[in-house]
């Protein structure tokens, strides 16, 4: 796929698949000794008329004027050597075998300064790079449609494990290996095919620059438009040519802290990302602010090698909206959980001078976000972490240097008379002598040849090109050679499809008339983007059967030609192969497919768009936007083809086909068919498929301007939950708590969420209860927050614990970690829930409620404990904070923000304790106090209630 | 809807006579208009106030004969006056609401069992109100990762008194990251212990206990799911998607770890390769006879819902229709055929349950998914009005062939005519990519066809079977003994076994 000087690869690439099921290879569709009429060049010396080469459509060979700043001169010299040996099937003829060994060496020199001299020589400054960068080449090559044609680098599976999951060992090796394709394909005896187009020896012929350039605009080098554009932008590109140059790659280490940033959704206390692929990624200067991303739910870990001055005791600070956690090495020393404002905590480790690896992961779930990390340690003031103690990983591509290759001037120009004695200008007619046209090397027309002599001689005279034909292949070449002169009709225009679609590779992606379609050992990597659940039909390219009666032609001239593309949820994409090659085709399958009754369009009428509005919608209708897009708005499920854009891409006619029975045109189709036994689910028009279809059609014509049906757009305040007398209540999952979080509303505006799964109250908001969209529309399964600002985050971790004594700190594990038993909830009278849960032989009952004061709503916990005896050292953990104060008997203000009041005894005992927690942290515990039970057994009862 | 024939008067009156009586026998039908569907079993529309989302998500019959739905939106209704005749009049009082995404309903001593995302729970009403009082958590040691798509299905009961559930797997995202056990089916005890019983579950929406006590499920086509199926789970099974095999690992799964399928096999070399791989009982072709099947019940109403006494009927969601399923033992597998039964649902058919007079209730949604059936939720009533359909009741693999048994005698000269039988036979792949087509195809002849003394069954003599292939089946010609054509044609028997 690099440019080459010589251009054998149009050869493989042409026969990419010998031995696959599916797809055919060329020689399978057109006659062989007419594709290697074409592509071997024979026509650039022996002259055809136009209808000949209107026929064979002969492949010109790679531009060489500047092939010296794309190729290194130890490539080109390897390959002039011996083309034949190095590339069994090498589309380039060897010109110079009439030569002994010395001058030949003397011969391919001389050549090598000159195709230097071309633009040339190479540059050989490193480009550098980063892991991500070639993670996306790698997701490239390997999604977007590469592997049609060229064999697979890495398997499938291989793809699920981000680079950045590998070790240095890891990467080292995967940088050092040969890469010859992980497909054998058999080669047929014969065949003048002899593998898949591999790229294996890329890095030791072209530099990342080189390479990106050419990916953007292939057809500047490779004319014949074989080798398409995948329509690249600059910075993808680059990311696939630094994959494919890979084994140029060296790791180094350059200042500054790389950065993963992923769009996830998040949970408590902190997200891991293990496991998932980054949205972006990056370096930043220093950890005194985030790098960009989007208002809400995303992740990002940035990871650094921290050079530590002197042996000692270092403090890390993180100040993070929501949550944060720093490592150094394994260990962890910041923990700075949950969803909370700006806050700082940190935390001390002893560590020698040197490197060490600083980890820091922060979270955002909504509203405000930020990041701040700093340290401080011996001779060190506070500061923010920067680029100046810290490093990452980078990668630098560089050409392989040769020691041998002195540009020689005089050499150089040897080189080119060379060329040109040769006959090379022939072929590479963009490599001019002076102002001269370039000449043609006179050989006989392709009327007169003897198809026994000259090239096609079982051992061609050595002044001739000399192409190493296979027995086989020039068997096929005479036959063709003999035919020529018969060759005086242009071919039908439906072996002309078949023709440009074998040349250009259409059928590895996509098949037609039961041929093509991707083999089955690359199937698999044609993915989806997203999570969109569409099957096949989202991630396979779509059959071409019928297509020119499917398509208007003007809608497969965008396709081909300007880069529509309509399926935005598939990875693959359509290749653009130049305007002068498949600009035809286009014209050329709207005359083979094309049936003129498909473009009859029912009449149009005010009434058939009502009619078919209601038949797209779900109102008693067919309910199409459960799965289609329409002009731009989300269906209710999968995210299928826009119907805004249906009648100006597809005839009316085969619209038609489509709807009255959609595996008639698409076998493996998920669309329902509506219409069974010719009844319709739907009652107007006389339940006339016909008619309704036709309705359908009318309404779809309207494009983006149709009004909306029914159903797409519900209004959001449809899913608003207003609490007018009793709570209300809904199961959702939760940011920053739980899959398992239980929403509660209460009419007096004060509402709370509730983790079914840790026993934790968790969240507790005034105003707005809740709106149910995300949970309740479509597929839904949305991460849901409480929608209000005036909202606090209560304690993470277990309500309650055993502690030995009142030093000891509050676990952090959950409270299913801890070992909790969910047993359920009851209702009150007034249908409140009261949660149930069993800790350390204790059933403990807690029923938080609203209580209306002068000044506003008070949130109540409402606990009643039972067990069989007293459980030792149980605590309720009723705060934390980073400032406690106490404001009155039992009553704490908690950050200046919370009031907590705890229970006093008539004696003045009790009202909690207040304590140290770990680092910079505090918390407020309340020791329980059992009575005994009237039946056996002890109980304890209290109620904590709180203010914001 | 289904409406359509109901324009005479006298049949109305006919019907509505046949549904109020203990059926008499077979009258023949002599006018072929009322040989479909419509006039065999009759969809009755329960229409539901507007202010109810009503997307069932699970239907149970109550000891008070009265009926319980449970919708995906976490409510639970109690809905009364549920057997009015012409659907009218019916009551829905709200039972429960706040459940995580409910989708199944079992009523066991006092209790209502119902599987939610992230347990299994139980409720009642202690005081008599019709609303709900208490909920307990009988067990909820799996996770859920907050993927949409980690639905719950059941419970169903085992005669050693265990609560069976089948878990989904997630589908993109999973914000809270990745559990285990899911594309599962697990068994919990009734105290509670959670017992992981067979892997490699797809979108397992139906389970089902057959009458034997063994446990059956659905699951839908996707990937490593060629075809949607009617499998029998048993403990130790891999039912052939590999998402959830590393839960496999963990101690708690007391068999032998399944190992890892190859993509792109046929199925039957799947079976060969990892023997605890599990041959469904039931392949459902896509699109013939459906697309996602879910909820099933057994038929044991004795009669009273028509000829099919014994058999399975399974809901579609896609195609709004209920699908009927006839199972026999081989060599100890479970296998057997599936037929067209009822098309013409309002929604996508999720749920049924019996009725104590045998009638069946339908509960629907399509949300998220579409569906034919046009309206986006509902409930709705299936009654047999009475009349025997003319349909192949059963296909059964005989030592050379098959055996068709009909619901009505039939006609011996049409049915001995071999070329009204079309026979093709298939399998499909088990690989990573979505669906798969029906691959090494092969077309059957009958070389005989033998019609039993009775005239209630045919013995077709089929050469060249293959164990693993659907037989699909299509008998075009042949007429009931009163000259009926079948109200169905296709039969597709999924052959694992043949008998020795």
């Amino acid at each position: 796929m690099v440019a080459t000087a010589t251009g054998f690869l149009w050869v493989l690439l042409l026969g990419a698949v010998p031995g696959s099921d599916e797809t055919p290879s060329l020689y399978e569709v057109i006659p062989r000794g007419e594709a290697l009429l074409a592509e071997r060049g024979c026509l650039s010396c022996h002259s055809a008329p136009p209808v000949a080469i209107e026929r064979l459509s002969p492949n010109p060979a790679p531009r060489l004027a500047d092939v010296g700043a794309r190729l290194t001169p130890q490539y080109l010299r390897h390959y002039l050597e011996a083309p034949h040996t190095i590339r069994p099937g090498a589309r380039m003829p060897d010109l110079l075998g009439g030569l002994e060994d010395t001058k030949r060496r003397a011969a391919v020199e001389d050549l090598v300064q000159f195709l230097a001299s071309l633009g040339g020589p190479i540059d050989h400054d490193p480009s550098a790079g980063g892991l991500e960068e070639l993670e996306s080449g790698r997701r490239l090559f390997h999604e977007s449609g590469c592997i049609a044609c060229h064999a697979p680098i890495e398997p499938v599976e291989a793809l699920e494990r981000p680079y950045g999951h590998y070790s240095d060992a890891e990467l080292n090796a995967f940088f050092e290996e040969e890469d010859e394709g992980l497909f054998e394909i058999p080669a047929i005896p014969g065949a003048w095919v002899p593998t898949d187009i591999r790229l294996a020896d890329l890095a030791e012929r072209t530099s990342v620059d080189a390479l990106s350039a050419f990916l953007r605009d292939p057809e500047s080098v490779r004319p014949g438009g074989r080798m398409p554009s995948l329509s690249l932008t600059e910075e993808e590109a680059k990311d696939l040519a630094f994959y494919l140059l890979r084994q140029q790659a060296k790791k180094s280490e350059a200042p500054g802290i790389g950065y993963e940033y992923f769009e996830a959704q998040n949970e408590s206390p902190v997200p891991s990302v293990e496991g998932l692929s980054p949205s972006r990624t990056g370096r930043v200067d220093d950890l005194g602010s985030l790098p960009e991303h989007r208002p809400d739910q995303f992740v990002f870990r940035f990871r650094a090698s921290l050079k530590i001055p002197a042996d000692g005791r270092y403090r890390f600070f993180t100040t993070s909206d929501d949550g944060s956690r720093l490592w150094i090495d394994d260990q962890l020393v910041v923990q700075n959980d949950g969803t909370h404002p700006m806050q700082e905590r940190s935390g001390q480790i002893e560590l020698t001078a040197g490197s060490h690896r600083l980890t820091v992961i922060c979270f955002e779930a909504g509203g405000g976000e930020g990041l701040s990390v700093s340290w401080e340690g011996p001779g060190l003031e506070k500061q923010v972490i920067d680029e100046s103690v810290t490093t990452t990983a980078s990668l630098a591509f560089q050409v392989p240097t040769d020691g041998s290759f002195q540009p020689d001037p005089e050499r150089a120009a040897r080189g080119r008379a060379r060329f040109f004695a040769l006959g090379c200008a022939s072929c590479h007619d963009d490599v001019r002598r002076g102002e001269e046209t370039p000449a043609r090397q006179a050989g006989p027309a392709l009327a007169n040849l003897d198809p026994r002599r000259g090239c096609l001689a079982v051992n061609p005279p050595g002044e001739l090109p000399q192409y190493f034909f296979a027995d086989a292949e020039r068997k096929a070449l005479r036959d063709a050679v003999a035919e020529a002169s018969s060759w005086t009709e242009p071919l039908p225009a439906e072996e002309q499809v078949t023709r440009t679609l074998a040349r250009h590779q259409c059928l590895a992606c996509h098949r037609r008339d039961e041929l093509g379609g991707p083999r089955d050992d690359r199937r698999e990597y044609f993915v989806i983007r997203g999570d969109a659940e569409l099957g096949d039909e989202g991630r396979i390219p779509p059959h071409l059967d019928d297509v020119g009666t499917k398509l208007w032609q003007r809608t497969l001239e965008a396709v081909l030609l300007d880069e529509e593309r309509v399926r935005p949820y598939m990875a693959a994409r359509m290749p653009q192969y130049g305007k002068q090659h498949v600009a035809p085709l286009a014209a050329l399958l709207t005359k083979v497919d094309h049936d003129p009754a498909d473009d009859v369009e029912p009449e149009f009428t005010p009434e058939a768009v009502q009619i078919g509005r209601q038949l797209v919608g779900t109102e008693d209708g067919l309910g199409c936007i459960n799965c289609h897009t329409l002009a731009g708005f989300d269906s209710l499920g999968v995210p299928a083809v826009d119907l805004a854009t249906m009648t100006e891409r597809i005839r009316p006619g085969w619209f038609h086909r489509l709807m009255a029975d959609p595996m008639t045109v698409n076998m493996t189709t998920r669309m329902p068919k509506f219409w069974l036994e010719g009844k319709s689910p739907v009652d107007v028009l006389g339940g006339d498929p016909d008619a309704q279809i036709d309705a359908m059609w009318s309404y779809l014509s309207l494009g983006k301007s149709m009004p909306l049906p029914k159903g797409l757009v519900i209004p959001e305040a449809e899913y608003e939950l207003e609490v007018i007398d009793e709570p209300i209540m809904i199961g959702v999952f939760m940011a920053g708590v739980s899959p398992r979080t239980l929403v509660v509303g209460f009419p007096e505006s004060l509402h709370y969420a509730f983790d079914m799964q840790s026993s934790r109250l968790a969240k507790a908001w005034r105003g707005r209860f809740f709106n149910a969209q995300g949970t309740w529309h479509a597929r839904a399964g949305a991460l849901e927050a409480p929608p209000s600002e005036d909202r606090i985050d209560l304690p993470l971790g277990a309500p309650f614990a055993e502690l030995r004594n009142e030093e000891q700190p509050w676990p952090d594990e959950p409270a299913d970690v801890l070992g909790y038993r969910v047993l359920g909830r009851r209702y009150d009278d007034e249908r409140r829930p009261a949660f149930r849960y069993r800790y350390q032989g204790a059933t403990i009952e807690e029923k938080p409620y609203p209580k209306l004061e002068r000044r506003g709503s008070w949130l109540v916990r409402s606990f009643e404990l039972s067990a069989d005896r007293e459980p030792s050292g149980l605590y309720f953990r009723a705060a934390t904070g980073q400032k406690l104060r106490s404001v009155a008997p039992g009553a704490w203000l908690v950050d200046d923000t919370i009031l907590v009041q705890v229970p006093v005894a008539a004696d003045g005992s009790g009202g909690g304790v207040w304590r140290a927690n770990g680092d910079g942290q505090e918390d407020l515990v309340v020791p329980i106090q059992w009575t005994k039970a009237e039946g056996g057994g002890v109980v304890a009862t209290f109620e904590v209630e709180m203010t914001w | 809807m289904g409406t359509m024939i109901f324009t005479s008067g006298l049949w109305i009156a006919l019907s509505l006579g046949a549904v109020a009586q203990t059926p008499g026998p077979d009258e023949p039908i002599a006018n072929d208009d009322l040989h479909n569907e419509e006039a065999m079993y009759r969809i009755v529309d329960l229409k539901h106030p507007d202010d109810i989302t009503l997307e069932v998500s699970g239907l149970t019959w109550l000891p008070d004969d009265r009926l319980m739905a449970a919708t995906r939106r976490g409510e639970v209704y109690i809905v009364e006056n549920a057997l009015s005749p012409d659907g009218s009049d019916v009551v829905f009082k709200r039972f429960a609401h706040g459940l995580q995404e409910p989708l199944g309903l079992l009523v066991k001593d006092g209790w209502i069992y119902f599987a939610q995302r992230g347990e299994l729970s139980r409720m009642r009403d202690t005081n008599g109100d019709d609303r709900v009082d208490e909920i307990e958590t009988i067990c909820d040691t799996w996770r859920v990762s907050g993927n949409y798509h980690e639905y719950n299905f059941g419970p169903r009961l085992d005669p050693d008194g265990n609560f069976w559930i089948t878990t989904n797997k997630p589908f993109g995202g999973e914000p809270f990251g990745r559990v285990d056990w899911r594309g599962w089916a697990l068994r919990i005890t009734p105290d509670g212990e959670m017992i992981p019983t067979a892997c490699g579950l797809r979108s397992p929406a139906g389970l089902a206990a057959s009458p034997w006590g063994e446990m059956f499920y659905t699951d839908n086509q996707g990937e490593w799911c060629g075809a949607s199926k009617l499998s029998h789970l048993e403990p130790g099974d891999f039912h052939g998607h590999p998402w959830g095999l590393p839960s496999a690992k963990r101690e708690e799964w007391k068999y032998p770890y399944p190992g890892d399928p190859v993509s792109g096999r046929p199925m039957p070399d799947v079976h060969k390769e990892i023997p605890s791989f599990k041959l469904p009982a039931v392949w459902f072709p896509y699109d013939k006879m459906g697309k996602s099947p879910s909820g099933m019940v057994w038929d044991q109403t004795g009669g009273r819902f028509g000829p099919f006494e014994g058999q399975l009927f399974v809901g579609d969601q896609h195609h709004s229709s209920i699908m009927r399923v006839f199972l026999e033992r081989v060599n100890g597998h479970w296998q057997g055929a599936c037929f067209p039964f009822r098309y013409g649902f309002q929604s996508g058919v999720l749920r049924m349950a019996w009725s104590p007079d045998a009638k069946l209730f339908v509960g629907m949604t399509n949300r998220g998914w579409g569906s034919r059936g046009n309206s986006t939720e509902g409930l709705q009533r299936l009654d047999w009005t009475g009349r025997t359909p003319f349909e192949i009741r059963e296909m059964r693999v005989t030592r050379d062939g098959f055996r068709l048994v009909f619901t009505r005698p039939v006609d011996a000269e049409s049915a001995r005519e071999l070329s009204g039988y079309r026979l093709e036979s298939y399998t499909y792949l088990l690989h990573s990519t979505y669906g798969s087509p029906e691959v090494e195809k092969q077309t059957l002849s009958v070389s005989e066809a033998r019609v039993s003394r009775d005239g209630l069954s045919v013995e077709l003599v089929v050469p060249d079977r293959r164990r693993g292939y659907v037989h699909e089946l299509h008998a075009m010609a042949i007429r009931s003994e009163d000259a009926l054509p079948l109200l169905h044609t296709a039969a597709y028997y999924t052959l694992i076994e043949l008998p020795e």
